[in-house]
């Protein structure tokens, strides 16, 4: 479609004579005045018939979107909640009456709480259940004989529960009573007055959602405005959830919001995800976060107070605004930077998650993964680490070690001296006085003029290939578009702290400046390009709006790469050119990050490719350097699809990479399996991440 | 910008067609959309706010039409009937030329993540970068997103014979 076509149509999308008419006199009245009927089709809820509705309920249980907050205690979020009774219902004489419902039998509870925003819903979980249930069991209600209006039933409620027992039922919850009513009969609902049930029932649920979960496994945590979380240990969560009850009785709802943005279904929601959405614990002036089974955020206000930030995905998170008193921050405070108990800076980090060694050597920074079976961390546990007091000293930017680690950096200088530098908790100074830089160096098998050297500054390379490539190509003509020029490079030289961002322009005009484009990628690449848009035809387009960058034959294409490659001499180039034929393998869009040793999740999942041809794209683009043969098989099965790589690496040593691949195109998960012919050996890698990958073999074989 | 006696009013006669083109493209029904076009400026006129300029009042009144249509796909116990007088009267609120009409078949059947990012960059001119701010996305999101929803367009009329 073009986009010509695409406004023209849109074009005819105009607001009715009679639309306009109906706007411009409800608009006529005083402004902040409720227009006469007025009434937010999008908040408030309709009902639907009671079959699509049952079948409705089912679907969102099975998709948890969302949870509902609610406070004990003060309650100042919607004006409109604060009507006594619900719309159009006339009480007449109050009857008292036993309020018998099964409560004792309810299995599963669905609630939602509707808000100014719009509403919440979740599936209570089992403690919330209990909860709520006593609540009903434990308070008298006084059945009130009411006058109904058509449609009264379908008002936007504050609360409403739906029971799943041995007979189903609904409760609207508000301020003062419930509206009740079975499944089977829900279209006379009863109405029952009962004194402060609205709040109880919301302090039934605030006391679960706020610490329910905080004994889940995945509880990370984060001081002093620092978006590097680390994991909270089963003490510390103990303690926390243990601060939270002992409160819990002064913590107040104040306010909820729609403040956190959506995301994509299909997002991955982890700490870098965070941050690319905009979390930005600054601007929340909080002193202390944490990340809550990868669902929602708690921050910690120093002036009292605290947020949760509801996390989903396909659906809008919301903010709910606690008060509480200061001394619940204040030790939740504590308990989170309370360092005494650790023998180590990074006693209780998880390295599988969060290690990653960075070294600069004859001019160029690198950077690997780490894993805790690597030796790294048996090597740095059995040294003595002690707090010397001493100031921080200065270290030679050329030849240092950073181990980033957890919310720490340890930095290693070529005297063998240390220091840890901790976000969180300032800084510690540590004096090895022992063999740490030279032992460093042998594990990695490193001398002075060995392999790392960088052959010339990548721009003028690129600049001298750009101006050999052919920019005169015959397109077909209904893929001719705009062409513009333009490669965008990332990249980072070894005395520069941060990334540069390289625009060629074309064939003899490019230019450098600041990376504001991938800040997530600033901490651990070393060497991206990205921008370019390849087709099945070795054409290049702008990975951004689609225009046609250039007309490069595949080779040519093969050939920057290649320059690129071997302007980053390293080691273990084999694992960049895997890197590069997934990448190749795209037909629509390419995004090439050169990591060395270690491929993760999360940097499989920027190789994006939408799969089609990919077999005839893998076998054209496949560089032959250090490959004996090739063969790939492609299979596909629905949506989702695979494809094996199959390359004789030598006479004995045959790879197999199978990628699976989304239905966007997105490889989700590889497995690699080694085999040695004549031995019969096989080494297969599943799962997300590659171990014993063949710079570490080296080393450590 | 004038007209701050009555900002809602001043707002709908000048960008009432853009909120309810950029509603429509996310929810697809035109009934639905003016609903939510209702909505927009009437809350606003009930809790009236202050704008540097009409930019800025612009990119308010698409942020909130597009948060209200992702409420409104979100809610489950949405419900809508409608009679056959009801349709006939909705197709007849608008004109929608002959050989356009797949073309705008295909927009409203655009899922809501994509159907946005791409109205606001293509119909509005928006870039991604104000995209990001506005809808609280990284860049990058917003970026693949056009990419996918970009395709998703072409490939669907592809499919339908209408390039």
């Amino acid at each position: 479609m073009r986009k010509e076509d695409y406004k023209r149509a849109l074009d005819d999308i105009k607001c009715s004579d009679e639309f306009k008419d109906k706007m411009e006199k409800m608009l006529s009245v005083p402004e902040g005045a409720v227009p006469e009927g007025y009434e937010d089709s999008v908040s408030s809820v309709e009902i639907a018939p009671k079959r699509y509705w049952l079948k409705s309920v089912a679907a969102a249980a099975a998709a948890v979107v969302l949870i509902g907050g609610a406070g004990t205690g003060a309650y100042h979020y919607l004006s409109s909640m604060d009507e006594e009774l619900p719309p159009d219902i006339i009480a007449t004489e109050p009857e008292r009456e036993t309020f018998s419902t099964p409560f004792g039998d309810v299995s599963k509870m669905m609630l939602t709480v509707n808000g100014e925003n719009g509403f919440s819903l979740m599936d209570a979980p089992a403690s919330m259940v209990g909860d709520i249930a006593q609540v009903l069991n434990d308070n008298e209600f006084v059945h009130l004989e009411v006058e109904k209006a058509d449609g009264q039933y379908d008002k936007t409620e504050p609360f409403h529960i739906t029971c799943y027992g041995d007979e189903q039922f609904e409760l609207a919850v508000y301020p003062n009573g419930v509206e009740y009513c079975t499944v089977a009969t829900r279209k006379e609902p009863q109405w029952y007055s009962c004194e402060d049930i609205y709040t109880k029932i919301q302090g039934a649920v605030a006391s679960n959602i706020i610490y329910a979960d905080l004994s889940a496994n995945d509880v990370m945590y984060d001081t002093d405005n620092e978006v590097q979380m680390q994991s909270l240990s089963d003490d510390k969560k103990q303690k926390v959830r243990e601060t939270f009850e002992k409160y819990a009785d002064s913590i107040e709802l104040d306010y909820t919001s729609d403040g956190y943005p959506l995301l994509s279904s299909g997002d991955i929601m982890d700490i870098g995800e965070i941050e690319g959405m905009g979390y930005s614990p600054i601007f929340f002036g909080n002193y202390a976060s944490m990340l809550i089974d990868n669902r929602y955020i708690v921050n910690i206000n120093d002036d009292g107070s605290f947020e949760i930030f509801y996390l989903s995905l396909g659906g809008v998170g919301y903010t709910y605004v606690f008060n509480a008193p200061q001394e619940l921050c204040t030790e939740i405070h504590g308990i989170l930077t309370d360092k005494s108990n650790e023998s180590t800076p990074w006693a209780g980090t998880d390295w599988d998650d969060t290690a990653s060694l960075s070294f600069y050597h004859d001019g160029c920074q690198h950077t690997y993964y780490i894993r805790a079976e690597n030796w790294y961390k048996a090597y740095f546990d059995k040294l003595d680490w002690t707090d010397t007091g001493l100031p921080v000293g200065e270290y030679d930017a050329q030849n240092e070690f950073d181990f980033f680690i957890g919310d720490g950096i340890l930095k290693i200088d070529t005297n063998g001296n240390a220091y840890y530098d901790r976000v969180s908790g300032g800084k510690y100074y540590y004096s090895l006085g022992s063999s740490v830089y030279t032992d460093l160096l042998n594990y990695l098998k490193l001398s002075t003029g060995r392999t790392f050297e960088h052959e010339g500054t990548l721009p003028e390379r690129i600049r001298e290939h750009w101006a050999t490539v052919d920019t005169e190509f015959d397109l077909p003509a209904y893929n001719v578009v705009e062409n513009d020029e333009k490669i965008d490079v990332l990249f980072r030289m070894s005395d520069e702290e941060t990334q540069k961002l390289l625009d060629v322009i074309d064939s003899t005009t490019w230019e450098e400046s600041p990376n504001t484009v991938t800040d997530e990628y600033m901490s651990h690449d070393v060497f991206t390009i990205y921008g370019f848009t390849f087709d099945r035809f070795g054409r290049v387009y702008d990975h951004d709006d689609g225009k046609l960058f250039d007309a490069v034959e595949s080779d040519k294409i093969n050939e920057m790469l290649g320059i690129i490659e071997s302007s980053l001499k390293r080691d273990n180039i084999a694992y960049a050119q895997y890197l590069l034929l997934a990448s190749k393998m795209n037909y629509t869009s390419m995004r090439c990050d050169v990591l060395p040793l270690d491929m993760t999740y999360e940097e499989a999942s920027v190789i994006e490719t939408d799969a089609v041809d990919l077999k005839q794209i893998i076998l054209g683009n496949l560089r032959t350097t250090n490959i004996r043969s090739k063969t790939c098989k492609l299979t596909e099965e629905g949506v989702s699809k695979s494809f094996t790589l199959i390359l004789e690496l030598d006479q004995l040593t045959t790879m197999n990479i199978e990628f699976t691949i989304d239905d966007y195109g997105t490889p989700l998960y590889y497995k690699k399996t080694e085999t040695n012919s004549e031995t019969g050996e096989q080494k297969v890698v599943t799962g997300y991440k590659v171990e014993n990958v063949e710079y570490f073999h080296d080393i450590e074989g | 910008m004038d007209n701050t006696d009555n900002i809602a009013l001043y707002a709908f006669r000048k960008f009432g067609d853009t909120v309810l083109r950029a509603a429509y493209t996310c929810c697809g029904s035109y009934a639905e959309a003016e609903d939510i076009t209702q909505d927009v400026f009437l809350q606003l006129h009930t809790k009236p706010q202050s704008f540097t300029d009409d930019e800025h009042l612009k990119a308010w009144l698409l942020r909130v039409a597009i948060n209200k249509c992702k409420n409104l796909k979100r809610s489950f116990r949405i419900s809508r009937t409608s009679s056959l007088d009801n349709v006939e009267a909705e197709s007849a609120s608008y004109e929608i030329k002959t050989e356009e009409s797949s073309v705008l078949a295909e927009i409203r059947s655009l899922p809501e993540k994509y159907a946005s990012v791409i109205y606001l960059y293509y119909y509005e001119g928006y870039n991604t970068r104000e995209i990001a701010e506005m809808q609280g996305k990284s860049e990058n999101t917003v970026s693949s997103l056009l990419r996918r929803g970009r395709e998703k367009l072409r490939l669907e009329l592809e499919r339908e014979g209408a390039l």
